[in-house]
């Protein structure tokens, strides 16, 4: 494991890895709490459009929708170095911007990852394989369709692949295809939220009830299992840990530390599934105080 | 004050936890010694993996892989730790916590707790 960067935010210090651990500690010891300047990490839409139209898509991404102007965001100037930007869609693969704008990142200094649809994945390994040699991306997310022999092969290319999964979604027989092989994964909550609403039903329920009952057994069976903060409620992760463990996995609330900008309707939020919305900003610390001073 | 996540990059639009927790069989293997834990990568492996990562890293190409002194002490450069060597701390507080699961399995998590600066 290699340290990527280190950077003081408010009263602590962030140690990052090329793995994609990441240590907070205080600059105080005694201090039990973390007062960030700036956000941690954010979520950027950067397209509507997707060619897949996902029937739980909470994006209700299209192939009407359109690219995000990426290239005149000017808050990425004032972005500060190894801030992670969680690059997403629609197909952000499509956005016809992609190589350039991950360029200008990785001159700031700036971590992008990038999250894909399997589908998408892959179709553009190639592609995928070039922007981590460039170090253009670090993290790469891929949504799961389905755990075919194929997927299976080509994730383990890529070591720093997380596999997402939706809770209510996701069937456990497909889950347990993927055991025992090393593999990462991140539980999403689900979304009651757009096409969220319409996929929603009895078998949703009945995947949820399944994974809460499986997830301490689930835990083993991977290198890594992460999870939303949606999805820490939906399966009531505390349970499984002691106090002091939840205390350093726990890695904070939506708005604490992270933040979430649409590209395409200029907008920012707290995150993706906020009703509040604000006019996209020229400057990040203003935006950020914003959201974490937002009422809950 | 010491938040860690382990293993994985932010590629979601909410905060990103990760968790390591092992099952009871081989928290015991590791008790008694035939396995090691890897702290960086959260996991545990066989001495046999540790010193083929060895062998894989350029770093190490001179060592010499028949010295167990030396390998050792490698091991600890790299966070590759016997349970004794991980829990012996003198700065940080030592937590096991045991749960038993619906369908019988005892998982364990454990780690270490304080400050270390």
């Amino acid at each position: 494991m290699k340290m990527l960067g280190e950077y003081q935010n408010g009263n602590y210090n962030v140690t990052l890895f090329n793995n994609g651990t990441k240590i907070r500690d205080t600059i105080n010891p005694n201090d039990n709490y973390f007062i960030p300047n700036f956000p941690e990490c954010m979520d950027v839409k950067i397209t509507n459009y997707c060619d897949l139209e996902c029937p739980y898509c909470h994006e209700n991404s299209n192939i009407n929708g359109i690219h995000g102007n990426i290239l005149q965001a000017r808050f990425i100037n004032t972005l500060h170095p190894y801030t992670e930007l969680a690059l997403g869609g629609g197909n952000p693969l499509s956005h016809p911007d992609l190589i350039i704008f991950l360029t200008k990142l990785k001159e700031r200094n700036i971590i992008a990852n990038l999250t894909v649809n399997q589908k998408h994945f892959l179709d553009n390994q190639i592609l995928l394989k070039k922007l981590i040699d460039e170090k253009l991306i670090y993290g790469l997310g891929v949504s799961l369709i389905k755990p075919t022999d194929e997927l299976i092969i080509c994730l383990k290319q890529f070591s720093n692949s997380v596999l997402h999964i939706i809770n209510g979604v996701v069937k456990i027989e497909d889950l347990q295809k993927l055991y025992n092989q090393n593999f990462k994964i991140l539980i999403l909550g689900y979304k009651q939220f757009r096409r969220g609403i319409d996929y929603y039903c009895e078998l949703v329920e009945k995947n949820k009830e399944i994974l809460y009952n499986q997830l301490p057994k689930i835990i083993n069976k991977f290198q890594v299992v992460s999870f939303d903060n949606l999805a820490i409620e939906q399966l009531d992760v505390k349970r499984l840990m002691s106090e002091k463990q939840w205390n350093e996995f726990y890695m904070g609330n939506d708005g604490q530390y992270t933040m979430y900008i649409d590209l395409v309707e200029n907008k920012f939020a707290k995150c993706s599934v906020s009703d509040n919305r604000y006019e996209l900003m020229n400057n990040i610390g203003q935006m950020f105080n914003i959201v974490r001073n937002e009422k809950k | 004050m010491r938040v860690v996540r382990r293993g994985v990059f932010e590629t979601n639009s909410s905060s990103t936890h990760s968790i390591t927790m092992c099952s009871k069989e081989d928290y015991d293997k590791w008790e008694k010694g035939e396995i090691l834990f890897d702290r960086d990568e959260g996991q545990f492996i066989t001495k046999e993996e540790a010193i083929q990562k060895l062998k894989n890293d350029k770093y190490y190409k001179n060592l010499d892989f028949n010295d167990e002194e030396d390998i050792n002490e490698v091991f600890g450069e790299l966070n590759i730790y016997t349970s004794e060597e991980y829990f012996d701390d003198e700065f940080l507080e030592n937590f096991e916590h045991t749960y038993i699961t619906k369908n019988g399995e005892t998982i364990v998590a454990f780690g270490k707790y304080g400050y270390d600066g």
